[in-house]
């Protein structure tokens, strides 16, 4: 017997009893796109949790904090020197790693200005490796990186660096401040529309203050006094470029970045200025390191090693981890109720297909005694079963596809409302990919099949003597 | 011409309950291929037993059957329906047809069993049913045609993949007279145009006039084994 005429001979029985084929079907139907629905909402949700953690964070990094405690070993645990950066480095699945060192605040223990007279505030001096930069995924928003060998007063800039800027060759006024400016900003993107300096076209210098007593502010009256000793540590640097901002790491919008070499000099500069407030010396050890993994999957594999190794972690990743793993309780919970009613399916197409045998128990005995094989009988049953699974999968699918539409266009707006947000942008709470539709599938036809075993192994005992001796 | 079929010391006993029925009394015969071999008996005295034993739908209790050389009664039950997919035709006093199909798609069954593809298995059919006188009737379903109709339905069938034997269980049990003739002219030219061989179960005399060769069956025994009035051998003799 050929395949082809088995599948014919299915779906003759299947189509002869209609109300009935229906009826079943509806069962795998409404199962299969429970769980499809089900499912689609998980996944959609993970989707918009990982769209919006990845809109302010960053999903690849970790930052690493030593705040002393014991190695998984009991030991001491290493101070992060540049030794200990080499070893994180040598971590499966790192890419990069890149200590950050922001002592210094520009417009507090030191200057930067340009010659048009004006000097940058509230903007930290970061400490990194200059030329790890870019092996570390800064993206630039002008110019370029810091080449190797260029000399260390190479500095790139934050993308926001010079959002607000004093005038401090205008002198103080009379109530001891000084005058300024600052840029332009669109408020409904946040975007700055101009700023008061040009990034890369000034020039710019940079010098270590002294505290004025009197008025608490640092004292920019030095810069170009000929008789200051501040002079002697004004440098100019060569601003190269313009970090592409991320709020995900607040320094690449406000800061300068720095080499941590020159650095240590301005701490020596400063103190010796300074004499009544010292600023600890940079002993080589640092307190804040990222590091950056080749993928977001592989992140708390990375996490869990430093934490065996007595370090603090932190990770943006961390949290959706958390978020997610509290997503796929839901998403099991929901999966589960729409298996239930897949159970119930299935033992609808067996009582089906019970009933179907017991009906034709005559008719398989004439084919038995005809020279119908017997194992071909229970394809047939089976392959009926396995239809009645196909079908309902397929409407199943289609029916979610629906709902899902439903879902995301009505009920999307309506979520978006409640939670307060915008109701402008689009918001897929389920999504249905392609392995998702496949998988309902592939599932409804195996409850099909498995619903069928128990009748077809009904049909092949049949006796095919007493079955035709059977009015 | 050869042996067909061999039978040896067949015995068949049913229990029932814990008395026991001795349906076949140890028979002991030989078919010649091409042979029209009627077995004729009264009610119960083991005839559709016989056969149904023949055609490897029950097993003996002892004895041997060989058919084309090959041992029925040792065949499991997936060797035996190939077996009949083969070789063996049936014909049933009850028609045993399926009435959710055409009369074209009954008479080509036996052939999808065997793997003939569509077009062909239906071209068969079609000229077995004209051959039938039931050309007219290919796309009707059995429940839309009277007895006698049915009945050349089931001869076509049973005709149709050209089985070496066919087996008719009282194939005019259930038809009036001048069907009967009919039906019997029927099957009998049809044997003869391939020589196939036909046992034909009745308990009507008249029928076996049909045939070649008729052996009696008494209570589980063959009391008479003739062939067209020549008496071949006693078996047994009742006293
Ligand atoms: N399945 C069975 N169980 C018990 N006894 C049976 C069974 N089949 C047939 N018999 C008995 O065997 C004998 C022969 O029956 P059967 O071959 O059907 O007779 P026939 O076909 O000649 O009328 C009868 O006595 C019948 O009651
Ligand atoms: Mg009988």
């Amino acid at each position: 017997m050929r395949a082809f005429d088995i599948i014919r001979t299915c779906l003759r029985n299947l189509t002869k009893r209609k109300l009935r084929t229906t009826l079943t079907v509806s069962g795998v139907l409404i199962g299969t796109s429970a769980i499809i629905v089900m499912m689609s909402l998980g996944i959609g949700m993970d989707r918009e949790m990982t769209k919006m953690i990845e809109e302010w964070a960053d999903l690849t990094m970790i930052e690493v904090y030593n705040y002393g405690g014991r190695t998984d070993q009991g030991g001491e645990v290493a101070d992060i020197t540049d030794d200990v950066i080499k070893e994180f480095k040598a971590l499966k699945n790192v890419t990069s790693v890149m200590p950050v060192y922001t002592n210094f605040y520009v417009g507090e223990q030191i200057a930067v200005y340009n010659t048009n007279g004006k000097a940058l505030q509230w903007t930290p001096l970061v400490g990194v490796y200059m030329d790890e930069l870019e092996n570390f995924g800064f993206k630039l928003k002008e110019g370029r990186f810091k080449q190797p060998g260029e000399p260390n007063t190479t500095v790139l800039f934050g993308s926001e660096v010079g959002e607000y800027v004093i005038l401090f060759e205008e002198g103080i006024d009379q109530w001891g401040n000084y005058q300024y400016e600052y840029a332009e900003r669109d408020w409904d993107t946040w975007e700055l529309l101009s700023f008061p300096v040009d990034h890369m076209g000034d020039e710019w210098y940079i010098i270590p203050l002294t505290m004025d007593y009197n008025t608490w502010r640092p004292d920019y009256s030095v810069i170009d006094s000929p008789t200051a000793p501040h002079m002697d540590y004004n440098e100019q640097l060569n601003v190269v470029g313009v970090i592409e901002g991320s709020w995900s790491f607040y320094e690449t919008v406000r800061g300068i970045f720095i080499d941590i070499s020159y650095i240590k000099g301005l701490i020596e500069a400063y103190n010796e200025l300074n004499p009544d407030n010292q600023y600890a010396e940079f002993d080589g050890v640092y307190n804040n390191v990222r590091i950056r993994v080749n993928d977001m999957d592989n992140v708390v594999a990375v996490e869990d090693e430093l934490k065996a190794m007595g370090y603090q972690t932190w990770s943006a990743n961390e949290m959706r981890e958390n978020m997610r793993q509290q997503i796929m309780i839901i998403q099991l919970l929901l999966a589960a109720l729409a298996a239930v009613s897949l159970f119930v399916a299935a033992m609808n197409i067996t009582n089906t297909m019970i009933m179907a045998i017991v009906e034709r128990t005559k008719e398989i005995g004439i084919m038995k005694v005809l020279g119908c094989d017997v194992g071909k009988i229970r394809i047939m049953f089976l392959g009926e079963a396995a239809a009645i699974g196909f079908l309902g999968g397929v409407a199943g699918i289609i029916l979610s596809l629906g709902l899902s539409f439903i879902i995301n266009n009505f009920l999307g707006t309506l979520f978006m409302g409640l939670m307060g947000g915008g109701g402008s942008e689009a918001i897929r709470i389920s999504v249905i990919p392609p392995w998702l539709a496949l998988m309902a599938l592939g599932i409804a036809m195996a409850v099909g099949v498995v619903a069928g075993l128990y009748p077809a192994h009904r049909s092949v005992k049949i006796s095919a003597l007493a079955a035709i001796s059977h009015e | 011409m050869g042996t067909m079929i061999s039978v040896k010391n067949l015995i068949k006993i049913y229990k029932v309950g814990s008395e026991k029925v001795v349906a076949l009394n140890d028979l002991t015969f030989d078919v010649e291929q091409g042979e029209i071999c009627c077995i004729l008996g009264t009610s119960g005295c083991g005839k559709s037993t016989l056969l149904n034993m023949l055609a490897g739908l029950e097993k003996p209790t002892r004895g041997e059957i060989v058919i084309g050389g090959q041992h029925i009664e040792k065949m499991n039950e997936v060797k035996v329906t190939k077996f009949r997919q083969k070789n063996v035709g049936f014909i049933f006093q009850s028609y045993n047809l399926l009435y959710g199909i055409t009369a074209l798609e009954n008479v080509a069954m036996p052939l999808m069993f065997r793997g003939v593809r569509k077009k062909k298995r239906e071209k068969i059919a079609f000229l077995m049913l004209a051959m039938v006188g039931l050309a007219k009737r290919v796309r009707h379903k059995p429940t839309q045609m009277s007895g006698g109709q049915q009945q050349r339905v089931g001869i076509a069938r049973a005709f149709a993949a050209r089985p070496k034997i066919v087996f008719a269980d009282e194939p005019t049990g259930n038809l009036d007279s001048k069907t009967t003739i009919e039906v019997m002219e029927l099957m009998v030219e049809m044997c003869r145009r391939n020589n196939q061989t036909l046992i034909l179960v009745t308990h009507d005399k008249d029928i076996a006039a049909y045939a070649d060769r008729t052996i009696r069956l008494y209570d589980g025994y063959i009391v008479s084994d003739e062939r067209k009035n020549v008496e071949i051998k006693q078996e047994r003799v009742l006293t």
